[in-house]
């Protein structure tokens, strides 16, 4: 998770908001704000206050600060420059260029804005975050991360004029058609209306010159919840009143710097946490990976030997049937033979059975009997029926009856073949 | 994440993205050692997994396998006492031949012929033995013939029968040229487990 505090300082009072940032989306930790002591020297003013705000939301140590400065500390600059030419701020600035800290907002389309700030001022933020035990990473100038959503969503077709207050403050922005800052300044305390508006108006006067724009076509947006009322500046067509705050999005591209800002001593030690956690996630996906493989090769063993385990469980179970399979197979030949044996009909009571079957004037002139095969040959009665013989020799089912010459009759029987269905009656099915 | 990872990048340099390739190349150098060790083992587990599946399928046909044996054993053993039973086929084959001369001897026929038909070759625990006879009788000593042969201690089944004769029926007598195959069968010893442990 990472987090981050974002401090909006005005003249008079400093706001704290401590936005958390996990897998989830941000959360919005907590927040303070404290009035600056107008009686004391500015900067003692602003080391307490920040010093009482800090405490009264009680931050852990080390938690990242971005400051979020007005436009007299950190200024922004516009220049316009034809193709080729060089942009002049130097000139512009009020200090000697290794008095100031700058960083450039945009640079195109004939357009070029910096934001500036004093190193005194830089080493001062600097000194009173590490004072109040946190860590300074990157000072951003107030037009940079207030308005700018608003600004955005109003969709203007060249300027974008942004009226905002903290406190009795108030602020002007202006953005260009692109998003980006061009101007920003503080206005004369918001009590003195007059003078307020005077300035708005000289101001969007001096802006539309420079962009060559027509003042109907500015779209001027102004805070709408302030105890102060925004007036309608002279000869603005597009005036709307709404709610103009910096969005949690906004403060958490800072956050990942996705704004140039100053950079402050804090900087690199954030960007060496995010290394860390970079490293981390490495790591923990190169252990999950080997301790994969470490599980996959310790549940084969389990496996392996569980197996086994059950195999030599089995063993003598195994040996005792292996060997009744083998008694079984060394049988089963020599039973079958012998049930062969006691099965077939024996021929001398077959011809016996056949003697008693015929009738009184009947007798067998000759016989041929074995244990597939019957066949008679009756003398002296000769109206002896095939059906007579067939009950006294079940099991010889098929059989004929011829005439011989003489009077005598023949008769065949004979057994049916082993495997061969009983049933013969149904024919078969040809496939 | 995306933003954070180009400004690391920035910081960093190539160390941002050779220590993942370093990572992923030593994860594959890893695999590529230890696969072969997995693939092996298994081989190994689902050999025994097959082993042990047919040990199983083996082992739930065992009550099979011993009503199989229990029932052949039954006939054998009421074979055993019915039938010759010797170590060697010739003894029985002779021993079958003395109770077949030794019933011709008790039944008086005036001319009989006994010719012993199983080959000496052939093999087996259990082999059929064949003698055929060729005599003259009477339908009385035919008969006669039948009760000595039920009356053996061994079992003697006749195999065919073929009877030539004038005049045979139940009020008729007269002499019969008769040509039958008697068979009976010999048991090799060594199939009784008490013999095989006294050759």
């Amino acid at each position: 998770m990472t987090q981050g505090v974002y401090v909006f300082l005005s003249a008079q009072v400093i706001e704290l908001r401590w936005l958390k940032n996990s897998w989830l989306g941000s959360k919005n930790a907590n927040q303070s704000a404290v009035e600056i002591a107008q009686n004391i020297d500015f900067e003692t003013a602003v080391t307490n206050a920040f010093l009482l705000a800090v405490k009264k939301i009680a931050l852990p140590p080390n938690t990242p600060v971005f400051w979020i400065l007005p436009p007299d500390i950190v200024g922004v600059l516009c220049d316009k420059a034809a193709p080729g030419e060089e942009y002049a701020f130097s000139p512009v600035l009020p200090f000697s260029d290794d008095e100031v800290r700058q960083f450039g907002i945009h640079r195109s389309s004939g357009l070029g804005v910096i934001a500036w700030a004093h190193t005194n001022w830089v080493a001062f933020f600097e000194s009173l975050t590490v004072k109040a035990g946190l860590l300074p990473v990157l000072l951003l100038s107030r037009a940079q991360i207030v308005g700018v959503e608003s600004a955005r969503t109003s969709a203007a077709s060249g300027l974008t004029v942004v009226l905002e207050s903290q406190g009795h403050c108030g602020f002007l922005h202006a953005f260009h058609a692109d998003g980006f800052p061009i101007r920003s300044i503080e206005l004369p305390s918001l009590g003195e209306k007059e003078n307020t508006a005077l300035t708005v108006n000289s101001e969007l006067a001096a802006l539309v010159d420079l962009l060559g724009l027509k003042l109907s076509d500015v779209v001027v947006l102004a805070q709408q919840d302030t105890e102060h009322a925004w007036q309608k500046p002279h000869g603005v067509e597009k005036f709307t009143l709404g709610f103009i705050r910096a969005s949690d999005r906004h403060l958490r591209l800072a956050q990942q710097f996705a704004f140039p800002g100053i950079s402050m001593a804090g900087k690199p030690a954030l960007l060496k946490v995010w290394w860390l956690r970079y490293m981390g996630v490495l790591a923990f996906l190169f252990v999950f990976g080997l301790a994969l493989l470490a599980s996959v090769t310790i549940w084969q063993d389990f496996r392996s030997t569980e197996l086994d385990d059950q195999l030599t469980a089995l063993k003598s179970d195994i040996q005792t049937v292996q060997a009744l399979q083998k008694r079984d197979r060394e049988l089963a030949v020599p039973i079958q033979t012998l049930r062969q044996l006691q099965q077939d009909p024996d021929a001398l009571a077959s011809l016996f059975s056949v003697v008693e079957a015929l009738p009184k004037r009947a007798y067998l002139t000759g016989t041929e009997i074995s244990s597939d095969r019957i066949e008679l040959q009756v003398s002296g009665e000769p109206g002896i029926s095939l059906d007579d013989l067939k009950t006294r020799l079940p099991i010889f089912i098929e059989a004929s009856r011829d005439e011989l010459p003489g009077g005598a009759v023949k008769f065949q029987f004979s057994r049916i073949p082993a495997g061969r269905p009983t049933d013969v009656s149904k024919p078969k099915e040809v496939p | 994440m995306r933003r954070q990872l180009s400004i690391l990048y920035r910081e960093k340099g190539w160390q941002v993205f050779a220590l993942p390739l370093l990572a992923a190349l030593t994860t594959l150098v890893l695999l590529d050692l230890a696969w072969p060790g997995v693939q092996e083992a298994q081989e190994r587990i689902e050999s025994f997994e097959r082993r042990l599946a047919s040990a199983q399928l083996l082992v739930s046909r065992k009550p099979q396998f011993q009503n199989s044996v229990e029932a052949a054993e039954a006939v054998l053993s009421e074979g055993r006492s019915r039938y010759f039973e010797s170590p060697d086929p010739e003894a029985s084959r002779k021993a079958f031949l003395d109770v077949v001369t030794a019933i011709f001897a008790s039944l008086n026929v005036p001319s009989v012929n006994i010719v012993p038909e199983t080959a000496p070759t052939e093999q087996g625990d259990v082999i059929i033995m064949k003698i055929g006879v060729s005599f003259d009788a009477s339908p009385s000593q035919l008969a006669r013939f039948e009760s000595l042969i039920l009356a053996q201690s061994k079992v003697i089944h006749v195999e065919s029968v073929s009877v030539t004769a004038t005049m045979i029926g139940p009020s008729s007598s007269g002499v019969l040229r008769v040509l039958c195959t008697l068979k009976s069968a010999h048991i090799y010893a060594g199939l009784f487990p008490d013999h095989k442990s006294s050759p």
